[in-house]
Parts: structure tokens; C-alpha cells; sequence
């Protein structure tokens, strides 16, 4: 058996040598640059957000709807929130509340929230669903907000949204931001 | 009478250790340990030391991980101590700290007598006398050196000055020593691979001479001490800027450096020297290794032995820092006496922790001078008071990852498996649980086979838990569970005291949401 100190030179102890002092001052190199510290109110703001766990859709039949959920889905992405995905059939007066529904009422409902819930599960979040019958749409969401206590809601409006009354129309959404008892966002959907 | 304990003072201690000051206070224990675990672990691995190396190196990537998720989610002093305390209670909590606080003693008058040792080389130059021409021959003195061991206490008392004047001190010493240290341990390494390393040898010595079962073992779990240190970054949590952020780079950083200078060192030194020049020579087998280099070795004796003076002494240094700290931390949560937390007015360094513990350091260097087999006594010392440690620190990362699982952890060990546990989601560290069981086997191993393991270890552990239970009756505290606390508020001042303003937050954000959810219901 050999070894001693004669002079060896080997290709593969060049490989080693030069792979063992890249990783170590590479990871020197790492660790020496710190970010800088975070200021308290950005952080407050940064983390305050961070806090959403519960999310509110309140949705009703057309693309506004999904769009609110996509939208709820990212902000709760990161924390797996759960999100909760709420049909608002407002009923006229006229019927009774618990009035069996029009076929199409009906269908339109199951379409918007499995859209809405393939929507959510490609997010992979946990998706709640609710068909709620109402006869004022505003205190319908506040009641619901009340039940299902969530963080945040998002409501998805058209961008031509100059109803005054209806589910998302004006009135209702600002008795909604005037009483809501959680943090509300509303988006208006671009031109 | 369970008095609920009034909040420790996390501004007791001065911030004053960089990222580098950071890394080094790790590196310089772990790094000293691989000098010390060489030649041991080689002695019985033979051929398959890189293999036995390997395998200890990668535990202690395990162990690396778990000190990095908990030093950098609880950034105060205490390391092992402080999580066992806060995972499974005050009693564990002590008993990971007897494990920890003899490791640490060890390494204080282990390293400082091997420092002098390194810096004896250069004795016949300087006084024209032999270190050995000094050995007394004076009944039970039979054997003592007085001038080696009177250097090893000047050293010990050294490092106690340095230590009391402050941290920013002690750390500036190893700030500086440790990059020049680090140099010449790459220097070492690479010359041996590009000059010396021949990779047909390494596998005649895997072939020809590799070891039993028994021995192989055996080595591994001496390997150990090799990686025993990276706790030191933990220590020093509670004075570092910025911990939460600073502390995983560091220990991340030092857990892979580390990893890369032991498995290297195991393979060059299969690849160039016969195991059994190593194994001869336990005391200094990195000597060894430098002089088989050419071009080097003329040179070789000098120079390794003034590498390893210096990173010695930084080690022994680590030492003295870790067991005042881990003892000022002991003293704060109740685990000793409330006298081990005074710190210094001027300097706000723990003084009486550091007189004791390193008071402690000389009487077992006094023993040592006094022992047969030095390095071996006190190396599987040294393996037991850290597996015993680590795996009371395993056990903790697992339970504080369901008890405590809104405290932010800015760093997480990898592979988690998420769980629902009482409407939560936590997510359970499988990695943990090998780590876990490997440390575990290692501590049987130590235990078994060490006969100094077997009984001063065990020894020194029931020692401490005597006097933890005799202090606890005097200070009417519970004796087996654990004082209440309100580790929420103390978390949260620790994390404001440290300046980790985003973590504050998203603590803050996380109990505001168990406080909606449990209105929720």
C-alpha cells in the first residue's frame, strides 16, 4: 500500500478541489447578504393582509362572479384560506321565499358555483358553498357576513354598473360597506 | 405555590454579533471539533472513515436543520435548553441542559489544553526545552506537565477577560482568527486534492482495510463530535442583531461548510495517507495530513500547528460564551439559581456564569492533565452530553410544531407532512423524526460502547437533576412540572426587543386569527 509524498495530480481531485471551494465561498457569499430590515408600518401592513383566512364571494350569474373569486383566491392563496362562495337569488316580493325556482334559475345558480369552485380548487383552496334565497340583497350579504364571520369580502361589480338598485347595484353596495362587519373589497371590472 | 414567573429580560443582553461574528461563533466550535474528530474516528473506521464520516455528517445536517428552525422562531439564549424547556417542559428542558452544559465544559478545558499543546510545538525554538522535559515525577503529580497545564489556565483565564469585557470582544477575536483559520483549512484542503489526492488508493483502503461492523459503529458515532457545536450560533441568539433574519443564513450556512470541510477532510485523507499514520497520531492527525502534502510539507508541521493553536482557542472561547449564556438562561427560567443571572454593569456580560463554567473548564483540565487517555475520555464526554441534547431538541421541534404553532418560523425544516390537529392546520416535520431516531441510535451507541459515556455522563446529568430538584423544593416551584408562563407575551417582547418587526406582525396576525377562530367557534 502506497502514499507518502510524492506529487499526484489527478483529474478528478481538480474537480473536487474546485467544486469544494466554489460551494464554500458561494455559501459564504449567500449568507453575507442580509436583507435589509423591514420598517414596523410595513410590516404591519405586510402581515395585516397575511391574516386572511376566511373569504366571502358573495356571486350572482356572469363573469364579474368569477373573476371576484380568482381574485379573492389569490389574495388567500398564501395563507389556505377558506373561501366561501355565496349565490344570492334575490326574490321578488311577489313570490314566496321558499317558491321552488325556474329550471333556469336553477341552473344558472349550479353553473356559477361550479365555475366558481373549479376556480377556487385550481387556487387549491377549500371552497364552501352557499345558495342563499333573499329578498333584499344587501341585508342578505350582511346577514350572511354575520354567519360565516370572514376576514375579507369581494365583490366583483360590471364595469357599467349604474343600477341603483339590484343585487350589486348601487345602494346595496354602499349599505354593504357602511355595515359590514369585516373588511370589504370591491372590484369594479376594467372597461 | 405555583408563582407565575415574571417576564425574563431579554434586554439584559447587548446586540452586538454580526452575521459573520454569527457564523463564526458556530464555526469556531465545529470547526476545532473536526481536528479533534479525525484521528479518533479514523482509529476505528480504518478504510471507511469517509463512509463513517459521511453518515455522522449527515445527522448533523439534521441537527443543523432543527437548531436553525428553533434558534431562528425563539431567538434568545439557552439553544437546547431553552427549546426542550419550552416543547416539553421545565424538568427536559434541564436535562438538555445538563447534556449541553457538559459538552460545553468539555470543550473549554479539551480545547484550551489542546491549544496549549499546538502552541508547545514551539517550544524548543522559543526556550531551547522540550514541552516533555517538564513532567513532574512526584507520586500522585506522577506525569502532570505544570508548565502545559499552568498555559492552559493562563488560556482559560484569558478567554474569561475576553468574555467579560464583552461579547463584541470575544466576538471580534473570532471574527478575525476565524477567516484566517478558514483560509488555511481551504488551503489544506485543496493543495491535498490537487497535489496529493489519488482516488486508486482511497479504494485500495475501502477494500483492503475496511472495518467490522462493530468498529465502523463505533467510529460514526465518535464521528459526531466532529459536527458537536453548531448550538453555539443558538447561544448567541439572544445577542445577535436581527436574529430571526441573521440566524438561518448563518446556521444554514455554517451547517453546509462544515459538512463540506469534515466529509472532505475524511476523503483526502483516505485518498492520501495511510489510516494507520492518522490513527498513531490522534493528538494532531491534520499534521499528519499536511506534511503527506508536497510542495507543503516542509512547511506542514508549522503551519498545522499554528492552525491549530488558533482554532483552538477560539474554540475553547465558544465554550466559555455557550455555558455562561446557556446558564444565564437556566437561571432566568427558573432551572438555577436567580444569583447566575447577574450581568456585569458596565460591560452587560454574564459574569458569574462566566467565572463558574469556566472555573469548571480548569478543574477538567486539571483532571484531563491528570487521566490516561485524554482525547478519548473526554471526545465520547463530549458525544454523550450532545446527542443526549439533540435529541431532547428533535423531540421538542415535533411537539412545538403542534403546541406551538402560531409563533412565525422564518425558516422550516423540509418534507413536512400538513395535518389537521384540533381545527389547525400544522404540518409535521418528517425529517425531525429520522433525525430523531439516528441521534437517538448514536446516544445508544455512546452509551454502550463508551465506558465513559456510560458513566460520567450519566453521572454528571443525575448530578444536575439532583440539584435542579433540590433548588426547585427551596424555591417552592413544581419540582417535576414546569412553572406557567405567558410564553405568548414573552415571545412577542423578544421578537420587538430583537427589532424583527415583521415577524412581530405576523405573529401578532396569527393570535388575532386563533382569537377570530375561537369565536368562530
Amino acid at each position: 500500500m502506497s502514499g507518502g509524498a510524492e506529487m499526484i495530480i489527478h483529474p478528478l481531485g481538480a474537480v473536487i478541489a474546485v467544486a469544494f471551494l466554489v460551494s464554500v465561498f458561494g455559501v459564504l457569499g449567500w449568507m453575507l447578504w442580509v436583507p435589509k430590515p423591514i420598517a414596523p408600518p410595513v410590516a404591519r401592513a405586510r402581515r395585516s393582509v397575511g391574516g386572511v383566512r376566511r373569504l366571502l364571494v358573495p356571486l350572482e350569474w356572469g363573469v364579474t362572479s368569477d373573476r371576484a373569486v380568482e381574485l379573492a383566491c389569490r389574495l388567500g392563496r398564501e395563507q389556505h384560506a377558506d373561501v366561501y362562495l355565496a349565490y344570492l337569488l334575490e326574490i321578488p316580493r311577489t313570490r314566496a321565499l321558499n317558491a321552488p325556482l325556474h329550471e333556469a334559475e336553477a341552473e344558472q345558480a349550479r353553473q356559477t358555483l361550479r365555475n366558481a369552485e373549479e376556480i377556487v380548487k385550481l387556487n387549491r383552496l377549500r371552497a364552501i358553498t352557499v345558495i342563499e334565497r333573499v329578498r333584499d340583497a344587501s341585508e342578505g350579504i350582511l346577514r350572511l357576513a354575520r354567519e360565516v364571520q370572514p376576514d375579507l369580502m369581494v365583490i366583483g361589480v360590471p364595469s357599467l354598473y349604474s343600477t341603483v338598485r339590484g343585487l350589486f347595484g348601487v345602494l346595496a353596495l354602499e349599505t354593504i360597506l357602511r355595515r359590514a362587519p369585516c373588511e370589504v373589497l370591491v372590484s369594479k371590472m376594467p372597461g | 405555590m405555583v408563582e407565575e414567573e415574571r417576564k425574563p429580560r431579554p434586554a439584559g443582553l447587548r446586540r452586538d454579533v454580526s452575521v459573520w461574528g454569527s457564523y463564526m461563533w458556530g464555526f469556531a466550535d465545529v470547526g476545532a471539533s473536526a481536528f479533534v474528530g479525525l484521528g479518533l474516528v479514523i482509529s476505528y473506521a480504518q478504510g471507511a472513515a469517509p463512509l463513517a464520516f459521511t453518515v455522522a455528517a449527515l445527522v448533523y445536517v439534521l441537527v443543523g436543520l432543527a437548531y436553525t428552525e428553533l434558534a431562528s422562531a425563539y431567538p434568545v439564549s439557552g439553544g437546547g435548553q431553552y427549546y426542550a424547556m419550552r416543547g416539553l417542559g421545565d424538568f427536559w428542558g434541564t436535562v438538555a441542559g445538563a447534556g449541553l452544559m457538559l459538552s460545553y465544559v468539555i470543550d473549554i478545558s479539551l480545547f484550551a489544553a489542546a491549544c496549549a499543546g499546538y502552541v508547545n510545538f514551539f517550544m524548543p525554538v522559543i526556550t531551547g526545552r522540550a514541552i516533555d522535559s517538564y513532567v513532574l515525577g512526584l507520586g500522585v503529580l506522577q506525569g502532570l506537565n505544570p508548565v502545559w497545564l499552568g498555559e492552559t489556565v493562563f488560556i482559560i483565564l484569558l478567554l474569561v477577560w475576553l468574555n467579560i469585557r464583552g461579547i463584541k470582544e470575544s466576538s471580534w477575536v473570532n471574527e478575525v482568527v476565524g477567516v484566517v483559520v478558514i483560509l488555511m483549512e481551504c488551503s489544506l484542503i485543496v493543495g491535498g486534492f490537487l497535489l496529493a489526492w489519488d482516488p486508486a488508493f482511497l479504494v485500495e483502503q475501502w477494500r483492503l482495510e475496511f472495518p467490522t461492523f462493530e468498529k465502523l459503529t463505533y467510529g460514526t458515532s465518535l464521528g459526531i463530535i466532529s459536527f458537536v457545536g453548531l448550538e453555539s450560533i443558538s447561544q448567541a441568539a439572544q445577542e445577535t442583531r436581527r436574529p430571526a433574519t441573521i440566524i438561518p443564513r448563518t446556521s444554514l450556512a455554517l451547517t453546509f461548510t462544515v459538512f463540506l470541510f469534515g466529509v472532505s477532510f475524511a476523503v483526502l485523507a483516505a485518498g492520501m495517507v495511510p489510516w494507520q499514520a492518522i490513527a498513531a497520531r490522534t493528538d494532531n492527525p491534520v499534521a499528519v495530513l499536511a506534511s503527506a502534502i508536497p510542495l507543503f510539507g516542509p512547511l506542514a508541521g508549522a503551519a498545522a500547528a499554528l492552525l491549530g493553536a488558533v482554532i483552538l482557542f477560539i474554540s475553547s472561547n465558544s465554550g466559555i460564551m455557550s455555558a455562561s449564556r446557556l446558564a444565564f438562561s437556566m437561571s432566568q427560567y427558573g432551572a438555577l439559581p436567580k444569583w447566575f443571572e447577574s450581568v456585569h454593569a458596565r460591560h452587560a456580560t454574564p459574569v458569574r456564569t462566566i467565572w463558574v463554567f469556566s472555573s469548571l473548564g480548569i478543574a477538567g483540565a486539571l483532571c484531563a492533565f491528570l487521566t490516561d487517555k485524554v482525547m478519548h475520555t473526554l471526545g465520547s464526554m463530549y458525544a454523550f452530553g450532545a446527542s443526549l441534547g439533540y435529541v431532547l431538541v428533535f423531540l421538542s421541534l415535533v411537539r412545538l410544531r403542534f403546541i406551538d404553532s402560531y409563533a412565525p418560523r422564518p425558516f422550516r425544516m423540509p418534507l413536512n407532512i400538513p395535518l389537521r390537529w384540533r381545527g389547525r392546520r400544522v404540518e409535521f416535520p418528517v425529517l425531525a423524526c429520522v433525525g430523531m431516531v439516528a441521534i437517538s441510535a448514536i446516544f445508544v451507541k455512546v452509551v454502550w460502547s463508551h465506558p465513559a459515556g456510560r458513566i460520567a455522563g450519566p453521572a454528571w446529568v443525575a448530578l444536575w437533576v439532583i440539584l435542579y430538584l433540590w433548588f426547585r423544593h427551596r424555591s417552592r416551584l413544581p419540582r417535576i412540572g414546569s412553572v406557567p408562563r405567558k410564553w405568548e407575551e414573552i415571545q412577542m417582547a423578544i421578537l420587538v426587543e430583537a427589532e424583527e418587526h415583521d415577524l412581530a406582525e405576523q405573529y401578532r396576525a396569527a393570535l388575532a386569527q386563533r382569537q377570530r377562530e375561537k369565536k368562530r367557534g
